[in-house]
């Protein structure tokens, strides 16, 4: 019985750092452009589906997990150049408007490209089998993924925490004007910043892939919870999506062996609980 | 190599700025005086290219500026010391200074490290832990950083004790003595004198008075007439 509960537990991790990686994306994105961006859920719904068609072309699951993001990131670089740019100014209702638009261009484009029926996508070989200690058993792959998110994860605290880039763009989250007076150009930074916020929505659909498959509807689905994540921990906080991330993943792996038809009430009743004590998320600032 | 000629600049439909036009030239520190909402701030934010002049003309270093983006301009060498110092409070001292490196500068971290030791000793500390002394420093430490040959500062001793304000004119004096050509916005007509070599008064938005320091210092009925806080 301990060690179903350490299973979920263990499962409850991998789907949260999955989470965190779409959800700090999120966040970094609303942090900085002051943008809420509706897509983010079609972008991992991309990212997974690039992984399939990827893994079909190269049958190498770990080049897919290099090309699918990018190319999930040059995307929204292109869509940030043509659409986004033009509406930061606009109110959020707006950007609501135009991002859900182009999350359903992309989720339609999808079902035309890949079918209507999900994909499956298979565990890379290296990663097939699981681990045994004792009466414990946890597949390899599952384990990879609460490592892999985690190096990405610290990979990204590093950049916006240690690098000039990610000075930048802290910078720009308290004023663009006075950044822009320093002769950066802010328009570049906003590009960049969007595209890699979107770029780890990609690499969580990828992740995500042989897990679950690529499922063309789950955009809204992934979206929803990105967005308890975020509330959870905080608008534009990356220790927020972290904790959020795992918190949701966690109450949502272990409520599926108590009890499953509660699992997703439960996300939300988490949220309900944490915003009637702290407004502002976990680790929001008002 | 500052040149601003007859720009008219607007808020929405509100003309500030009816004609403005002045002059800065090398080395040289000219101060921007007039009573609040004379235009002085709208004319800065016109040179920087926050503000787009709809009419008239200004030229940098033989560029012309208006019409271009705000980082463009500032990249041609024109750094601002912000009316209220604009420190980014979630950024370290020195985080907020090395955003504002740039190669080729005359100055570099060490350089206004030397200059200003209080910002070294603070230099982990947030933006947000320094008080208003130490915030004006880091603001025009960050703007030397930035690689101007025309630095501007709004109001830089709004606020400020006396002691500091004197070490401020210390400073400013010893970055002219440089070579640097200063625009200065200022209500301290003390520090004014102690450091200008020209004066402009703006009134409602047009220049009403230019004239050398020794002039103004001369002078009182200016002072009274475009200056004093009460008619």
């Amino acid at each position: 019985m301990l060690d179903l509960y350490l299973f979920q537990l263990l499962n409850g991790l991998g789907l949260g750092m999955i989470y965190f990686l779409i959800a700090v994306g999120l966040t970094i994105i609303f942090g900085l452009l002051n943008f809420v961006n509706f897509a983010h859920g079609a972008f991992f719904l991309l990212g997974a589906y690039l992984c399939y068609t990827a893994v079909a072309i190269t049958g190498n699951f770990w080049l897919a997990l290099l090309i699918a993001p990018l190319a999930v990131a040059a995307l929204a670089w292109a869509v940030e150049r043509l659409l986004i740019k033009r509406i930061y100014h606009l109110p959020h209702t707006f950007q609501i408007l135009v991002t859900l638009g182009i999350a359903l261009i992309i989720q339609e484009a999808s079902v035309l490209i890949w079918g209507p029926v999900g994909k499956n996508i298979a565990v890379p070989p290296e990663l097939r089998g699981v681990l045994i200690l004792g009466d414990f058993i946890y597949p390899y792959y599952r384990l990879f993924l609460i490592g892999f998110a985690a190096l990405i994860g610290l990979g990204l605290w590093l950049l916006l925490e240690r690098t000039r880039f990610g000075a930048l763009v802290r910078a720009g989250s308290e004023s663009t004007e006075t950044v822009s007076l320093l002769g950066t150009n802010i328009f570049r930074l906003f590009s960049l910043t969007f595209a890699l916020g979107v770029g780890l929505a990609g690499v969580a659909g990828v992740l995500f892939a042989p897990l679950r498959g690529a499922q063309p509807f789950v955009g809204p689905e992934i979206l929803g919870i990105a967005f308890v994540v975020v509330v959870i921990g905080g608008m534009g906080s990356f220790g927020g999506a972290l904790v959020g991330g795992l918190l949701v993943g966690v109450v949502q792996s272990m409520m599926s062996s108590l009890w499953p038809q509660g699992a997703s009430l439960m996300i939300y009743g988490a949220m309900a609980a944490v915003i009637l004590v702290r407004p502002y998320g976990l680790f929001g600032r008002a | 190599m500052l040149n601003v000629e007859s720009i008219h600049s607007y808020y929405d439909k509100s003309h500030v700025l009816e004609g403005v036009s002045l002059q800065v030239g090398d080395g040289e520190l000219v101060t921007l005086l007039g009573r609040n909402g004379a235009g002085k701030t709208t004319t800065l934010r016109s040179i920087l290219g926050i503000v787009r002049p709809r009419q008239g003309q200004i030229s940098f270093d033989g560029q012309q500026l208006v019409g271009r983006e705000i980082f463009d301009i500032a990249r041609q060498g024109i750094a601002l010391v912000p009316e209220h110092r604009g420190i980014f409070r979630q950024l370290s001292v020195e985080e907020n200074l090395k955003i504002a490196v740039r190669k080729g500068s005359r100055w570099q971290l060490d350089d206004v490290y030397s200059m200003f030791p209080r910002l070294k000793e603070r230099r982990r500390n947030g933006g947000f832990a320094l008080s208003g002394g130490e915030q004006q420093m880091l603001a025009i430490a960050r703007a030397l950083l930035n690689g101007p040959k025309l630095l501007i500062l709004d109001e830089p001793t709004e606020g400020l004790a006396p002691v500091i304000v004197d070490e401020l004119v210390k400073i400013l004096r010893r970055i002219k003595g440089e070579g640097l050509s200063i625009l200065l916005v200022e209500q301290n007509l003390m520090v004014c004198d102690a450091l200008a070599d020209r004066h402009y008064v703006l009134e409602q938005g047009r220049v009403a008075y230019q004239g050398s320091a020794a002039q103004f210092r001369d002078d009182p009925s200016i002072k009274n007439r475009y200056l004093a806080l009460s008619a």
